[in-house]
């Protein structure tokens, strides 16, 4: 960790996963539960008899689903921590087909990511009133690409200034 | 009129539903039509429902108490008329009934009495009659003075009549028995008014609990006459085993044993009651055994002679009867200690025997501190018995009794335990507290029977452990057979409970307080100096990995304090020698709190608090001794050791944490603390962010951290201390600054293990902050200032990483509330400029965020909870201020000041807080508190928001004065009264703001004069009030007409009028200063005193 070149090094295909003692895991941050990636939302401990070791009781929502996962495992074992990496686009348009059409940084363009719950059809005008009013301020709509075990999703929406 | 329609339903029909509301028409027409009514219509009303009630017996019961509900408020309502002798006559009926000597008509009489008791003591089981407090309270005063004592005199004379009643019981028999047992309770527990009524009584209908029976000086007669005592005993060895009954009998005895007030008018009547009182009780339980339902009253009896005799009564009675009590109640004490162990060992859901005993430990408490007021040693043979016996209830045998009693639930070991619950240092506080003292009582005894029983588990520990692991090395890792651990168990078991007894009676819970050695301990370890071998004292404290008895000499010469404390030192060893797997996390979270306890008290001493110094506690811990270094860096080692051992174990570390943390906190102690090798390599170990920081939660690396820096504070050889910031402080800088310069930072600042780096290092600097201190404040904000600028940066890169904003956020939060107030001008300022970037990035990231997170409300929850935290504490910089102001370097650049960054926060959080988020209490809080401290430093910048704004922040306050708790309303008070005054001493009239503090003045009226309050907020209200009345007088005008225009009572009407005359008189004027507020506020006081009593209806 303390070197440098570590940091580089996992760029590119690296492990969707990392090892972690279970006591060293946080509320809030993420695992994997039953091999979906989960964010923490509650973490207790309990131990069986008096004198007995801690276990952890973990209760995880998938980030994707929303669905909820729970275990219970040793607290000195080691639980799979996805890496969750979120990344930012333009929204420049949507397909009859309910894709976003994205624009990174760098000016790629890409409409592989279907709407989410946040723009089902029901919502279509509203996200796109969004945008229109977005583009009457002189502003766009960012979208935010959670990305984790092979799964990608778009999460959030907002209107922001143009970079 | 409905009557005589009523009294033909009630004589014709049979159906009790329609009797019952005939009854209940009848009660409420005669209050409503009160004053229509001729006093004849009303007494022949009267006697028509007494004759109804005494010849229907047959009728449901509850038809027959709605009649009698009636006949009771009818005659409550006639108390204060002259014209009328209602209770007279129902007195008589009752008096009639009473003698008559037929159970049925004594039944009758009981349920009469209960009525009016019940209507007369003025609670909120009393009929709503619609009349003011001072009504209902002149009505119990004069029930108190005239009839009060008859209708004890009645059950009274039932009792007699039931006492000499043959058993067995006749069904009719015990239902008399049990309703004039019930109201004879009723009258003990009677609230006597005392003649000046605390204001906070006033208007109240809530009954108060626990009274104590406190009777006027006229009921001495009957209540001194012994006859009273013996009868309630006898009456109680009658019926105490019949639940019902019993649960009467035993009401009445202890509030018998509650006794005080002008009854006694000197104390020889009080030795004389409690003399006869204790005679007549040690009967009792010496000749029965005391049942489960009886032990809690059996207990509150002790503890009522505790509390309402002064020890100096105890020490007037006879020797040799206060000697039996002491017996006696040694032995009940024994008693109820082996059945709350049982209850304890069966997880009973409803631990009587629990609580009974924590309670005569209690009442104990007043014999053992005031020890030298009685007979010389006469607690010394009590204290031993209840230390044995709690050591044995807790104990395996042979020395203990535990697990015979715990047998009786089969698979304990399996027992699932949770978080949730309470740990047995806190759930037995309270008892272990008195145990301790108990121990102190007799040192001598004590201190070597702990040091015995801890050093005999000690070494079993260390021969079952090793068997275990001979066992588990033999064992093929294939064969997953199960060790047998319940023998290992119970002997940690017993330590446990070693430990936690020994710290009680060797430490005292000292927070807030200087911790101190005991004098008893320090007397013992003194009166045994002449025996004490110094040398073989440090030997049996520094060879821990030998049992204390095999060093010569250490029976005799070793110091019994210093080989206590060194017993537990050899648990430690032992702990160090064996594999975490075999090892009781508990037993190392109890050793670990022991000596967070002992530390502070024992180790290097301030010897100017002691007027004498024991020799050995000093060679062993005292200042510059190699006993007191030796110790430190034992206890050292065993923290580090244990963060890589248990670093599984959240509360063994925290314990841990605690222990170093207590090791640090003090100067003298952390100077000893960096002259060892394992705080470098702790720090060292820190720098390379290695092990076992990268194991522990961040808590705890938190918590580590902390520490590290508080360490920090001691004085080092030469340039050393150069070195060990170098390790805490700036290799922090250096990890930061490595992350942020990476190459192509806004594309691997998403790799896990970059985004994980910036959080460990986001949490050691908030372990920094919190261990600000004034001396160190300046060292670490020169410190953290530069890493705060790249912190916005860090919040700007990884604004959709929550857990960071997060972090950022508390980051801020924990240097405003640690920091602020030691920094001078310059350092507030680079502070508040940091925090409003933070506060602009954070709402252009969120404000009209989208979110399919289903967990995107609690994130802005707490996020906006720390942000206003953060502001709040930005702010006390007004109110609490060490800083440093002398520096002007900032004239003539542009000034920001906590006001202009807590006003644009608010414009971001205001309109965030709407009614759903203000119906949680803390969020509430906390946006009051930000509000209220705003508006009190700068009202004016308050008063100038931009209408919108200032109206939604109006709206939102009236809805947290309406809805929230106590500490909500006093907050929106102060809030309008800082409005109000801003704009009452700067001429505002007209504006906006003073436009809306209308709405506000009718509010505050109508709480404080005609709604339910809380007296205690009075101290607020009234100037908000008087603020408030100052802006809009005409206002409050019309607030009065109106009130005065719906009094229909002449004599109330002018009574109101000269009230709100007085209120502001012509000493007050309506001006906004010192003076003036108080004024009002002592005119208000008397005010509410002259007519909430009139106001407030029920």
């Amino acid at each position: 960790m303390a070197d440098e070149n570590d940091f580089e090094s996992v760029a590119s295909g690296a492990a969707e996963t990392f090892p972690m003692q279970c006591s060293a895991l946080r509320k809030n941050g993420y695992v994997v539960l039953k091999d979906r990636p989960c964010k923490i939302v509650d973490m207790s401990t309990s131990k069986t008899g008096k004198h007995g070791h801690a276990k952890v009781h973990l209760v995880g929502l998938d980030i994707f689903t929303g669905k909820k996962y729970e275990d219970i495992c040793p607290s000195t074992h080691n639980m799979q921590v996805p890496h969750v990496k979120r990344t930012e686009y333009q929204v420049i348009d949507f397909t009859t087909e309910n894709f976003f059409c994205l624009m990174d940084d760098a000016g790629e363009t890409r409409d592989d990511l279907k709407f989410t719950e946040l723009c089902t059809p029901a919502k279509v005008d509203d996200v796109k009133t969004m945008v229109t009013s977005a583009e009457e301020n002189g502003q766009d709509v960012v979208a935010t690409v959670w990305k984790a075990m092979g799964t990608e999703m778009v999460k959030e929406l907002r209107a922001a200034k143009g970079n | 009129m409905p009557y005589a329609l009523c009294t033909s339903i009630l004589e014709t029909s049979k159906d009790n539903y329609v009797l019952f509301q005939a009854a209940s028409t009848i009660k409420e027409c005669i209050i409503r039509d009160w004053c229509l009514l001729q006093p004849s219509d009303i007494e022949s009303m009267l006697s028509f429902l007494m004759h109804y009630v005494t010849h229907n017996i047959v009728v449901q019961s509850y038809v027959r108490e709605q009649i009698l509900q009636a006949i009771a408020v009818i005659v409550k309502r006639g108390t204060l008329e002259s014209s009328t002798n209602d209770r007279g006559i129902v007195f008589n009926e009752i008096a009639k009934h009473i003698t008559s000597g037929t159970l049925s008509e004594q039944l009758v009489a009981c349920s009469m009495l209960s009525a009016l008791l019940t209507e007369y003591a003025n609670t909120s089981c009393s009929s709503r009659v619609g009349l003011t407090w001072e009504f209902h309270h002149k009505c119990k005063v004069a029930f108190e003075e005239t009839d009060l004592k008859q209708a004890f005199v009645f059950c009274l004379q039932v009792l007699h009549e039931l006492d000499s009643v043959a058993m067995p019981l006749s069904r009719e028999v015990t239902a008399v028995f049990n309703r004039v047992l019930s109201i004879t309770q009723q009258i003990l527990s009677w609230e006597f008014l005392p003649k000046n009524i605390p204001r906070r009584l006033i208007g109240s209908f809530k009954p108060t609990h626990n009274v104590a029976f406190k009777p006027p000086a006229g009921w001495r007669d009957i209540v001194l006459d012994h006859a009273l005592v013996d009868m309630m005993f006898r009456i109680h060895q009658k019926v105490r085993l019949n639940p019902e009954m019993s649960n009467h009998s035993r009401q009445c005895l202890s509030q018998l044993a509650s006794l005080n007030g002008p009854i006694f008018n000197n104390n020889k009547t009080r030795v004389d009651f409690l003399s006869h009182y204790i005679e007549v009780f040690l009967q009792l339980i010496t000749s029965v055994k005391v049942e489960r339902h009886e032990c809690l009253d059996i207990a509150s009896i002790v503890n009522n002679f505790m509390i309402f005799f002064p020890i100096c009564i105890f020490t007037s009675l006879s020797q040799e009867m206060l000697l039996s009590f002491i017996e006696q109640l040694t032995k009940i004490t024994c008693h109820f200690c082996q059945e709350a162990a049982l209850e304890d060992a069966t997880r009973q859901d409803d631990p009587v025997y629990q609580e009974a005993f924590e309670k005569l430990l209690d009442s104990w408490m007043c014999f053992v501190l005031e020890a030298s007021e009685l007979p010389d040693g006469c607690l010394t043979h009590p204290s031993t018995e209840i230390i044995n016996t709690y050591l044995q209830c807790h104990l395996a045998p042979p020395d203990g009794t535990r697990h015979q009693m715990g047998t009786a639930v089969a698979g304990e070991e399996e027992e699932e335990y949770e978080e949730t619950e309470e740990d047995d240092r806190e759930k037995f506080k309270d008892q272990l507290c008195s145990i301790g003292a108990f121990c102190r009582l007799v040192s001598q005894h004590s201190v070597p029977l702990l040091s015995r029983l801890l050093e005999q588990r000690v070494s079993r520990l260390h021969g079952q452990l090793q068997r275990i692991q001979q066992l588990a090395a033999a064992t093929p890792p294939s064969d997953s057979c199960q060790l047998d651990t319940s023998v290992v168990n119970s002997i940690n078991e017993d330590l446990h409970w070693l430990l936690l007894v020994s710290a009680h009676l060797l430490t005292d819970d000292a927070r807030g307080e200087t911790p101190m050695i005991p004098a008893p301990i320090m007397q013992y370890s003194i009166s045994l100096a002449h025996v004490m071998d110094v040398e073989t004292t440090l030997k049996v404290l520094g060879s821990p990995g030998y049992e204390a008895h095999t060093i010569p000499g250490s029976d005799r010469g070793a110091d019994p304090v210093v080989r206590l404390i060194s017993a537990v030192f050899r648990l430690c060893q032992v702990e160090k020698q064996h594999q975490a797997e075999y090892l009781s996390p508990q037993v190392e979270s109890s050793t670990m709190w022991f000596f967070t306890r002992w530390v502070p008290t024992y180790l290097l001493p301030n010897e100017s608090y002691y007027s004498q110094m024991s020799l050995a506690i000093n060679a062993a811990f005292g200042h510059d001794t190699d006993g007191g270094q030796w110790t430190i860096a034992y206890l050292l080692d065993k923290i580090v050791a244990n963060l890589t051992i248990w670093c599984s174990e959240p509360d063994v570390i925290e314990d841990t944490l605690e222990l170093l943390t207590t090791l640090v906190d003090k100067k003298e102690r952390s100077d000893c603390v960096v002259k060892c090798d394992t705080i470098w390599k702790l720090a060292k170990d820190f720098a390379a962010n290695g092990h076992p920081f990268d194991m522990l939660s961040a808590s705890a690396n938190r918590h580590l951290c902390k520490a590290l820096v508080l360490a920090g504070s001691a004085s080092f050889h030469e340039n050393s201390q150069d070195n060990y910031w170098q390790l805490v402080l700036k290799s922090v800088h250096e990890r930061f600054h490595r992350v942020l310069t990476l190459n192509d930072l806004k594309k691997v600042m998403h790799e896990t293990q970059v985004k994980n780096e910036v959080i460990s290092l986001l949490e050691s600097m908030c372990g920094v902050t919190e261990a600000t201190r004034v001396d160190n404040v300046n060292l670490l904000f020169q410190f953290l200032q530069p890493a705060l600028v790249e912190c916005v940066n860090i919040l700007d890169l990884y604004h959709n990483y929550e857990e960071v904003v997060h972090l950022v956020l508390e980051l801020f939060n924990t240097i405003a509330n640690r920091q602020m107030c030691y920094l001078g001008e310059n350092d507030s300022k680079k502070i508040y400029e940091h925090t409003l970037t933070v506060i602009q990035l954070y709402a252009k990231y969120n404000i009209g965020r989208r979110s399919v997170s289903a967990d995107t409300e609690e994130d802005q929850f707490s996020d906006l909870s720390l942000l206003m935290s953060v502001l709040t504490n930005l702010l006390s910089k007004d109110f609490i201020d060490f800083g440093f102001t002398g520096d002007n370097s900032a004239v003539g650049s542009v000034v920001v000041s906590a006001a202009d960054v807590v006003i644009y926060g608010l414009n971001i959080i205001v309109p965030l807080m709407t009614a759903e988020l203000l119906k949680f209490p803390s969020l509430c809080h906390s946006y009051m508190r930000l509000v209220a401290y705003i508006t009190e430093v700068h009202p004016a910048k308050v008063c100038e928001l931009p209408h919108p704004l200032l109206k939604a922040l109006m709206e939102s306050v009236e809805i947290a004065l309406s809805s929230g708790g106590t500490d909500v309303i006093r907050l929106c008070l102060e809030f309008i009264a800082s409005i109000a005054t801003h704009i009452h001493q700067n001429n505002l009239a007209g504006s906006f703001a003073h436009k809306s503090l209308e709405h506000f003045l009718q509010l505050v009226f109508h709480m404080l004069l005609l709604e339910p309050f809380d007296m205690d907020l009075l101290d607020t209200a009234s100037p908000t009030l008087f603020c408030l009345i100052c802006c809009h007088q005409q206002t409050y005008q019309t607030l009065v007409n109106s009130l005065l225009s719906k009094q229909s009572n002449g004599a109330t009407y002018q009574r109101l009028v000269e009230a709100f005359s007085a209120l502001t008189s012509n000493e007050i004027q309506l001006k906004i200063d010192r003076v003036n507020k108080n004024g009002f506020m002592e005119n208000f006081d008397e005010f509410l005193k002259n007519v909430r009593g009139f106001l407030c209806v029920k």
